[in-house]
């Protein structure tokens, strides 16, 4: 038993779209892609971490899950429901969510699991500024009989480089206090270093090599690496692995992997051969993965 | 979602091995928290609730600091060394570091590994409200059951108190959406989760759902007007859909385990009001028609509504006072945000019951 990628939806939005629209619509071109109900969903993860009025509770998949009408009405008793909560490790966190998924899958516990993955500015006053692209992707990973689909999840941190990219809600207090107005603001604020891109590759391309070489591989044994496009981090792991590559993420956080994968089904690379998928984030955190393509 | 047996996917069992917490040693009575309403609300909020005190941060702590404390506790507590977790998985809800800084990137959880020295754990954030940790332990229950890992670590820091200081600003009586913000206390917590030796039960069943129909019934957003975050809550509709949908969903749950409810010692469910747990249960009791054998397990008159962190305070209570017995079945039941339905079912054995000094 594997678990393999059954359908993608991607949706670009614009300025005004939020997080949790993206993420509702990525998911409804998703299940048309598939041809499947959203009662089918067993699993939901959200992997955004930039929303409107940045939400901290509920779990934003659980407001996805009402938007998308899984399961809704009463409790699912004898029946079918759906499990949803959202899983935050940055660009990694769709890595993250599929491998929770495809172990699901493997206990026999879940047979359609839906990852999605969506970013957008949190609203006017909410956000110094806002790199990203508003985008939302999701997945749907399904039970597949065979030695097919997802295997060997690699996760490392580098966290002598944990300080290349933050993000945090902070007060700040007005410069200027204006008669009835709020005394400050809670702000989304993002840093970035100069130097993640280049510790972002070094890492990426350790664990890649580390992934492989556990099992006995080598990169001439993986068709294609799929990997997002972030900051030429993508194009230069290709090129150091010497392997043909989907490059992709159109500027979108954390929907990029998802973004290539998508591109990567599109273009005919998951069809055969193996897979190696690459993604970085901060903390310096690297997630890969093989993908045995089904035939 | 449910997890429950044997088979050949799934050979193993885990168990919880240790139990940690981290209180703030500020005791903050009710009463105060009721004085320091800006408006007179004419709320008895300790009738109300059950509440009589909850624990506050004082300078220097957050949820970090909640969250790194409660795992060293937790180890300190453990057979195993940090070096030995394969995953680690921080829920808080509040990801408060240096202050009132809601950390997003990295998350929370890089930074409690590298405190702890788990490194060589694969670490993430997960956020699924007040049923966070209990979360954490169904995904760490289904990699130990396929054997995939031997061993994990789940952990909450939640420093809440800004939403209780915060909504004293704003609420003006008892239908106000931020009353239950008045309960909240802090705290963290951790538990490791571990294969089970093969005579032991460990974890029976594992299950949980999402009631989406309801996602809307309490929300949490930083503050517009002040450091911290606000809460808004529509408790009464909470408290009308677990009446209504706990008892169901609690009766498949043991009905697949194989339990009954008078099979159960202890149920602790999520610690929001004393008066709501126990009406709570006694509607479980008349729709499924048995009991449990204690009643409902009560902390949250000593320290609010804790979050996520919540059924691991009263377990560490339970440990220490020695009410947890080798052999005794405890049934944590989650309710959340969102809604957020589980169950998790695990038998209580001598090392756990032995773990924080009680004999067993």
């Amino acid at each position: 038993m594997g678990t393999t990628l059954e359908a993608f939806g991607v949706v670009t939005g614009d300025r005004h779209d939020g997080a949790r629209e993206l993420a509702d619509a990525a998911i409804e071109r998703c299940l048309a892609d598939a041809g499947l109900a959203a009662s089918e969903i067993d699993l939901l993860i959200n992997c955004g971490i930039y929303r409107e009025g940045n939400l901290g509770e509920p779990a934003l998949a659980a407001m996805i899950q009402e938007d998308v009408g899984a399961n809704l009405g009463h409790p699912p008793v004898g029946g079918h429901g759906t499990f949803s909560f959202d899983v935050a490790a940055g660009a990694c966190g769709p890595m993250t969510a599929m491998q929770i998924v495809d172990g699901f899958v493997r206990s026999g516990v879940v047979r359609h699991g839906l990852v999605v993955a969506s970013d957008a500015h949190p609203g006017r006053g909410h956000a110094r500024e806002f790199p990203y692209s508003p985008i939302g992707a999701a997945t749907l990973l399904s039970a597949t009989p065979g030695a097919v689909g997802f295997s060997h999840f690699t996760t490392a941190l580098f966290p002598e480089h944990a300080g290349d990219v933050r993000a945090e809600v902070h007060w700040e207090p007005a410069r200027r206090r204006v008669p009835w107005s709020a005394p400050g603001r809670n702000v989304l604020v993002l840093d970035r270093s100069e130097d993640f891109a280049a510790h972002a590759v070094a890492g990426a391309l350790a664990v890649a090599e580390r992934t492989l070489d556990q099992q006995g591989l080598g990169p001439e044994d993986v068709s294609v690496i799929i990997t997002p496009d972030a900051e030429g981090i993508g194009t230069s792991v290709v090129h150091g692995l010497r392997r043909p590559g989907v490059v992709a993420g159109d500027g979108a956080h954390t929907a990029a992997v998802l973004i290539a994968l998508a591109r990567a089904r599109d273009e005919g690379h998951l069809d055969e051969g193996r897979a190696l998928v690459v993604t970085v984030s901060a903390g310096l955190h690297v997630s890969c993965a093989l993908y045995e393509c089904a035939r | 979602m449910m997890e429950v047996g044997h088979s050949e996917a799934t050979p193993f069992r885990a168990r919880i091995e240790s139990i940690g917490r981290r209180l703030p040693d500020e005791h903050v009575t009710t009463e105060a928290v009721m004085q320091s309403t800006r408006h007179r609300t004419h709320v008895d909020l300790e009738r109300l609730t059950g509440i009589h005190e909850r624990r506050w941060v004082g300078d220097g702590e957050d949820s970090a600091t909640l969250a790194v404390a409660a795992a060293r506790d937790c180890l300190d507590h453990s057979s195993h060394a940090a070096e030995d977790l394969e995953v680690l998985i921080v829920c808080s809800i509040s990801k408060y570091r240096e202050g009132l800084a809601q950390q997003l990137e990295p998350p929370l959880s890089h930074h409690v590994r590298a405190a702890i020295g788990a490194h060589h754990a694969q670490v993430f954030d997960l956020a699924n409200a007040c049923a966070g940790m209990l979360t954490g332990v169904f995904l760490l229950n289904d990699r130990i059951r396929r054997g995939e890992i031997r061993c994990g670590m789940v952990v909450s820091g939640e420093d809440i108190s800004s939403l209780a200081r915060n909504a004293a600003r704003h609420v003006r009586h008892v239908l106000s959406k931020e009353l239950a913000s008045l309960t909240l206390g802090d705290a963290g917590a951790a538990t490791i989760v571990e294969r089970a030796p093969d005579a032991e039960p460990g974890i029976g069943a594992a299950g949980f759902t999402t009631l989406a129909e309801h996602s809307r019934l309490c929300l949490a957003y930083p503050s517009k007007t002040e450091p911290g975050a606000r809460m808004y809550t529509d408790s009464r509709g909470i408290h009308r859909m677990a009446i209504e949908d706990l008892p169901p969903l609690l009766r498949e749950a043991l009905d697949a385990s194989g339990f009954a409810l008078h099979d159960i010692d202890w149920v602790v469910p999520h610690q929001t009001s004393a008066r709501a747990i126990r009406k709570g249960m006694s509607e479980v009791v008349q729709a499924l028609g048995d009991e449990p054998r204690h009643p409902a397990v009560v902390t949250v008159d000593q320290y609010g509504n804790t979050a996520s962190t919540s059924h691991f305070v009263a377990l560490v209570d339970m440990l220490e006072d020695g009410r947890l017995r080798p052999g005794d079945r405890v049934a944590l039941i989650a309710l959340a945000s969102g809604l957020e339905v589980g169950v998790v079912v695990m038998t209580v054995d001598e090392h756990l019951a032995a773990s924080r000094g009680h004999d067993a």
